[in-house]
């Protein structure tokens, strides 16, 4: 997937000349043709992730789109605050490119896994984060940040997958959608990422027994479509969440708390918060005072 | 021509009131970098709310970010913001805080607060401009307990690389940071050899007793990335504030204080 990847980049770039693409310390013979026929677009930096997304930022602010490739475990931790900070807060023009999400490099060990990368970013303002299947929804996912100005974290699979979904597939999918379920055992997969071949193999098993089931493949984890997923979770009576990632954090833990109606929940909202102010202003205006929350526990009991 | 020291109180003075409406702020980290501020936004750099609108300007970035409240003054004595701007200082509907912000406050480049940032940030720009053979320069204002970030040298090797020497680093040398002496918490020392070692023409000014000279040495033609350590006092220009970490986090002042702090300084 890395390979397709960085081929439409480099295609991307020969017609954009303000893409530019930026890598750490590489594999040799990464973008050979790339380096040689745009030189001015492509950047090896060294092994210093974190200097390197800020000054992307700071290429993105006089007009460039930037993509950054190197494995995501070092883009992601080691590099969070000018992620966070400079990247997203300042809502700059940035594409990165994580190599090896999830499990791919478990050989090296944990310092080269990533398994809480969604977890990590999903309150990061402004960003987009893409977890293709395939080779076509990275190129999809790879088409729609060149073009729609803003910060992306795009989680690269191992390599090699085939391609199970086609050129005409919009970001998030259902396979078998024509397909009419048993209402009193219907089953629905919400996968994203690589688990998506997974949760085919277990349909194409459930249905040798007699179990029909669609899948709901994520491509676009974030923002996450909520109302979407609001409204299909209801039509089934069986969901079954598949995911290359830690227990808290990704997609699972959303779909869970969406399903799980009885809690009142006060908190910060889902934006960045840079009001000035006391502690007390910031905590008030996004309702957590003590009127606020008694007047809905009120409110709770009077409609019973 | 502008007259430093005079341009300098006068900001000092109005530094005063910026952070008695408030009563916060990081007053001697702001006063320790004024004749800087003054020598590139009203001498060396195109900075103006004109060319910023325009987008032909030379970006300058406060990378310590907490010495902020001279660069507000500094802003609305340009006409990039107003003096309700400067009352609404850390108030909850203000866009002025005790670190900037760059999508609140016009001629602001970007965030900064969290140290070591803004020296990556000025290389991407500063690249590109040479890239678009641009003639545009960047300033960038780093701390000295700054240095202790190795982002810093991160981007010190990059600029290098690339012989940005349409970068400018100036680095306000007070030698105090918030704990203690840069000396005792993180040395720095041999502080200029360390950067001529990452390929820098450096230059050094001492910006106490002759500011002006800063000026002939942006002025300098560099043929390797220039940088600047400029020797500076925390508090500078104030008897009381100078070389007096007790100030550097202090609040809650009273009007006497601020009348006090008024006549200290120079």
């Amino acid at each position: 997937m890395r390979k397709q990847a960085l081929l439409k980049v480099y295609e991307l770039a020969k017609k954009n000349h303000d893409i530019i693409f930026i890598g750490s310390d590489l594999g040799i013979g990464t973008l050979e043709n790339f380096k040689a026929e745009m030189p001015e677009q492509f950047f090896m930096e060294g092994v210093s992730e974190a200097h390197i997304l800020t000054m992307s930022a700071g290429m993105a602010s006089q007009g460039r789109i930037v993509f950054i490739n190197s494995i995501a475990s070092f883009l992601l931790r080691r590099s969070f605050e000018q992620f966070y900070l400079d990247i997203c807060c300042e809502n700059k023009h940035v594409i990165i490119l994580g190599s090896g999400g999830g499990g791919v490099y478990a050989p090296l060990g944990h310092t080269h896994t990533i398994y809480d990368d969604f977890a990590i970013t999903h309150n990061f303002p402004n960003l987009t984060t893409f977890a293709p299947c395939d080779p076509v929804q990275m190129e999809l996912a790879i088409e729609y940040a060149t073009f729609n100005p803003g910060p992306y974290y795009i989680r690269f699979g191992k390599g090699n997958e085939p391609n199970i979904t086609n050129d005409n597939t919009s970001q998030n999918f259902i396979t078998n959608h024509g397909l009419k379920l048993q209402s009193d055992s219907s089953l629905l997969f919400i996968t994203t990422g690589i688990t998506a071949h997974i949760a085919l193999e277990v349909q194409k098993l459930l249905e040798s027994n007699s179990i029909l089931s669609h899948i709901y493949q994520l491509n676009k984890v974030k923002p996450f479509p909520e109302k979407e997923i609001e409204s299909l979770i209801d039509n089934y009576q069986h969901i079954v969440i598949i995911e290359e990632h830690l227990e808290f954090g990704g997609i699972g833990s959303i779909i869970k708390l969406l399903s799980y109606r009885k809690v009142l929940h006060f908190h910060l909202g889902r934006n960045l918060i840079s009001h000035y102010g006391r502690q007390n202003d910031i905590l008030e205006n996004q309702g957590i005072d003590v009127q606020s929350i008694f007047k809905s526990c009120i409110h709770l009991f009077q409609k019973e | 021509m502008i007259n430093i020291s005079q341009k300098s109180k006068q900001i000092r003075l109005k530094s005063l009131d910026v952070f008695s409406y408030a009563n916060r702020g990081h007053l001697p980290s702001a006063f320790s970098i004024v004749e800087i501020l003054v020598t590139l936004y009203y001498q060396f750099m195109n900075n103006n709310p004109l060319s910023v609108t325009e987008n032909t300007h030379d970006p300058i970035i406060l990378s310590k970010g907490h010495g902020c409240i001279s660069l507000y003054v500094i802003l609305a004595d340009l006409g990039f913001i107003t003096d309700h701007d400067l009352r609404s200082f850390c108030c909850k509907d203000g866009i002025l805080g005790g670190h900037p912000t760059s999508f609140k406050i016009p001629g602001v480049e970007v965030s900064t607060g969290s140290l070591g940032h803004g020296l990556s940030f000025a290389t991407g720009m500063a690249i590109t401009f040479k890239q678009k053979k641009n003639d545009r320069k960047v300033a960038v204002i780093l701390g000295d307990g700054e240095c202790n970030e190795g982002s810093v040298w991160e981007a010190a090797l990059s600029i290098h690389k690339h012989q940005l020497t349409n970068l400018i680093t100036i680095i306000d040398y007070n030698k105090l940071q918030s704990y203690s002496s840069t000396e005792e918490v993180c040395p720095l020392e041999p502080f200029k050899q360390k950067w001529q070692s990452f390929g820098f023409s450096v230059h050094e000014v001492d910006m106490i007793n002759t500011p002006e000279q800063l000026l002939n040495t942006l002025n300098q033609d560099h043929s390797s990335p220039p940088l600047i350590i400029c020797h500076t006092l925390k508090g500078l220009g104030s008897d009381i504030l100078e070389n007096n970490l007790f100030w550097h986090h202090k609040n809650k002042v009273s009007q006497s204080q601020i009348h006090e702090l008024k006549r200290s300084i120079r």
